[in-house]
């Protein structure tokens, strides 16, 4: 999203200035199936950061009675890594990065520290419920965790798969997403709440991630969708992904106040396919459970290109059931790949 | 003295951008200044005395009043930036800037 700031002047000298979003889309080029970001061969994977294609040697998980992690501006081991009572991996100290591990049937448990980088790691052989890449369920409030080049894949499409890459039902803001990859999971990210003082720009960001096609969901019962937000008003952008809706599912991204007020969230410039019910499903003021974004919601879906080939993306450009509400804003969305405009 | 800047701004064209496009795009403004000022004078008024043995006189008592004036100043663009670093140019009436995606 750009944003252009102008100068002004009255004529009695007074100067002021008035802030404009731009509707410029990116040049983004969407990651597909044929473009993997991230593609795994033994234990080298390649991938493609704003510098171009890299490798990463993966590194095994160290044994599971010592800790791990290094500082990630000196790069010196600070062990801020650790194994709980389950074999997984909590970090608890502050600027912690774990970089280029195989995470090969566990994930990272906990984020209890500020400032956490988690970056150029395999989460693999994790399939089931509560099996996420990185859950963040801490008592305690921090800011920062950054998950940057990581792949999470289940085992097969028809196999009930790893949850995704993140579920934040702690109170940690600042976090952010970016070049992360999942597939045959049951989803890609989970937010309750989004936690941030909801100002734009906003300090949770999900960006040029790939949420490639779900697992077969039919054993869990549960919405999911790759984008689930149900709760809280801190502020996301969804940006520049590609993102595959679950086929039959309530929707790729689905905005709803199931445990909370939700809203302050920008979906821009998305590229949008596959087969849900809905393509992004924000609640509005009709349904039984009342109030679905609240008064201060505030959902802009700008810019996004919407598949339409092939039955894709058939419950339309959104929005079940808030087309009619103001608190959303809705422009530039176009079909792909004719690239016509769409409107509600 | 204060100043409301009252002042709106819209883009043209409105969506189809595309970075890197190099698709000419014009930000235009509209609206004004409200200056609000508060004025002060003295006035001054003139009481006629009568004593009880007939003689008259005056005494004058100074006011101090005061009034709002609200005034609507045009307003030009000095400038503009962006996130992305573009050049922009001001047009020659002040009311808009153009640049490209």
């Amino acid at each position: 999203m750009t944003v252009a700031t102008v100068q002004l002047r009255a004529a009695n000298g007074a100067v002021s200035s008035i802030q404009v979003t731009l509707p410029i889309s990116s040049s983004f080029v969407f990651p597909d199936a044929t473009s993997r970001p991230h593609m795994v061969t033994g234990s080298v994977m390649a991938y493609t950061d704003t510098s171009g294609p890299q490798t990463v040697t993966l590194k095994p998980l160290p044994a599971k009675n010592s800790t791990f992690g290094v500082d990630a501006t000196t790069g010196a081991a600070n062990n801020g890594a650790f194994y709980d009572g389950r074999g997984w991996v909590n970090v608890t100290k502050a600027n912690t990065r774990i970089d280029g591990y195989d995470f090969n049937g566990v994930g990272v448990g906990n984020i209890q520290a500020n400032n956490v980088f988690i970056s150029r790691c395999w989460f693999r052989n994790i399939d089931g419920e509560d099996s996420w890449g990185v859950w963040c369920h801490q008592n305690g409030t921090f800011t920062g965790l950054t998950i940057t080049d990581c792949l999470v894949s289940g085992t097969s499409a028809t196999k009930t798969g790893p949850n995704g890459i993140l579920k934040q039902d702690g109170t940690i803001s600042n976090v952010v997403i970016r070049r992360c990859h999942t597939v045959n999971c049951s989803g890609f990210v989970q937010f309750a709440p989004i936690v941030g003082p909801g100002n734009a720009p906003y300090g949770n960001v999900i960006a040029e991630c790939y949420m490639e096609v779900n697992s077969d969901p039919s054993n869990l019962g549960l919405h999911l969708e790759q984008v689930n937000v149900s709760s809280g008003t801190g502020g996301l952008l969804i940006q520049n992904n590609h993102i595959t809706g679950p086929t039959g599912q309530t929707a790729t991204i689905y905005i709803c106040h199931d445990s909370g007020n939700v809203g302050n969230i920008t979906i821009d410039n998305n590229l949008l396919d596959g087969k849900p019910q809905n393509t992004i499903y924000a609640g509005n003021t009709g349904q039984a459970q009342g109030v679905l974004i609240s008064a201060a919601g505030n959902v802009k879906v700008t810019n996004n290109k919407f598949a339409t080939t092939n039955g894709q993306n058939p419950g339309g450009l959104l929005i079940d059931p808030g087309s009619g509400d103001a608190r959303l804003l809705v422009s530039g969305n176009v079909s792909y790949p004719a690239l016509s405009p769409l409107s509600i | 003295m204060s100043d409301q800047f009252n002042v709106t701004a819209a883009v043209s064209p409105s969506s189809g951008l595309v970075q890197g496009s190099g698709a000419a795009f014009t930000i235009t403004i509209s609206g004004n200044d409200v200056q609000t000022v508060q004025q002060s004078y003295t006035n001054t008024a003139t009481v006629s005395l009568l004593a009880a043995d007939g003689a008259t006189g005056t005494v004058t008592v100074p006011i101090t009043m005061s009034k709002t004036v609200v005034t609507q100043e045009s307003v030009v663009i000095t400038s503009c930036t962006d996130t992305d670093g573009r050049v922009y140019t001001v047009a020659g009436n002040g009311l808009s800037v153009s640049s490209t995606a």
